[in-house]
């Protein structure tokens, strides 16, 4: 497992291990919270070579090569979810419900009136199914890192834009088929026709940098969480490496325990973000009559207030 | 230009951003709450908007966070 330099030189590749010129790697900072791989590894390096820390010598512990914080990964956890939230549903009964499907209604029910909240609750039940379930994804990838040996997938920008690119696709899908495609292209030439030609390259974009915006709300917070927890924990290590000589990735933990904490809260709010932020992108699109009885948001301009006082509210 | 002249100007880019945000994120909670405190029964929704004005306040600080990246990684 030690990995050296490769160099050339003229024609035949020399392979050697660079100990002497390499800096020791407790005097490099860690890049990630360790995971299964690099744990494996420094306890590995530390019964074959006796030093703890010299995991590839003169490399950092690299974390992110590891199947299993890929993003695809992550798809299994939602499976898992979903599997496990459809086996409790699918033994419910009305009359003795049990611990489980108690859980699992309390979830369901948050959701629901969560999001009621915020859409009323007609526009909430029927786009729930997507919002709740990008929620729930969000949340278990961003909480990935507060399992010692794992980090959060969704510290890759690849999965955020691929969630934002999810999420936009389905934002217009829902707008076209709630208004027609005439109604959304006009939805996006604007109110006074006139003014199209001013109005409707500015509503593109602000579609398009909707869910970029997005992405890099997300990616920004869950890698500076990450970034975070590796910092304190290779501080831990230096100030026991610096002390005993030799330290494991383990040593740093109750450092960056504190951390773990404000990682839960942030995780949590940044999967609060992202699905809200969703819902009122599906309700800034939808047809204006639909929704102004609610008076869900105060960012929907009212159109048309006077009939909207004829008719009862919904709740 | 020396790398650990331009590292320092990315840092300080970052903790202005942060400054600034710090101050308007401290300004939208403190309404928040003295609203709240006011109307204690529109407290669901007032919670809910301060957290998307939240989210869209240190939004900026995370822009100038990945553009540091960006930068940091290209150069």
């Amino acid at each position: 497992m030690a990995t050296g330099h490769s160099q050339t030189h003229g024609e035949e590749l020399v392979t050697r291990v660079d100990h002497e010129h390499a800096p020791p790697d407790r005097y490099l900072m860690p890049e990630f919270p360790p995971n299964f791989a690099t744990m494996y590894e420094a306890i590995a390096g530390q019964t074959i070579t006796g030093h703890a820390i010299e995991i590839h010598p003169g490399k950092r512990p690299h974390l992110g090569h590891s199947w299993f914080v890929t993003p695809a990964f992550s798809i299994l956890y939602a499976i898992l979810i979903i599997a496990a939230i459809r086996w409790v549903l699918r033994r419910a009964s009305m009359e003795r419900p049990d611990r489980r499907q108690m859980a699992v209604e309390m979830l369901m029910g948050g959701l629901r009136n969560f999001f009621g909240g915020i859409m009323g609750r007609e526009i909430a039940d029927k786009y729930l199914p997507f919002l709740g379930s990008l929620w729930i994804f969000i949340l278990v990838n961003n909480l990935g890192v507060l399992v010692p040996g794992m980090k959060s997938p969704t510290y890759s920008w690849k999965l955020t834009f691929a969630l934002a690119l999810v999420t936009f696709c389905y934002v217009q899908y829902q707008a076209i088929r709630a208004a027609g495609f005439w109604g959304w292209f006009k939805h996006l030439m604007g109110e006074p026709l006139w003014l199209a030609p001013l109005q409707f390259p500015l509503h593109v974009l602000g579609e398009i940098i909707k869910p970029i915006s997005l992405a890099l709300r997300l990616f920004g917070n869950i890698f500076g969480e990450d970034k975070l927890l590796a910092t304190f924990l290779g501080m831990g290590m230096l100030l026991v490496g610096g002390v005993f000589g030799t330290a494991t990735p383990f040593v740093g933990i109750p450092f960056a325990l504190p951390f773990y904490f404000l990682v839960l809260l942030l995780s949590i709010v940044q999967a609060t973000v992202f699905a809200l932020l969703a819902s009122i992108y599906i309700m800034l699109l939808l047809p204006h009559d639909e929704h102004e009885e609610h008076g869900g948001t105060p960012h929907v301009p009212t159109v048309g207030a006077p009939s909207s006082l004829a008719t009862p509210s919904a709740h | 230009m020396d790398p650990v002249f331009a590292n320092s100007i990315m840092m300080l880019a970052l903790a202005l951003a942060a400054i600034g945000s710090s101050i308007g994120l401290g300004w939208a909670i403190s309404s928040a709450m003295g609203a709240m405190g006011r109307q204690p029964e529109a407290a669901g929704r007032i919670q809910t908007a301060m957290i998307i004005g939240c989210a869209l306040i240190e939004a900026l600080t995370i822009y100038v966070f990945v553009t540091v990246l960006i930068i940091f990684f290209l150069s």
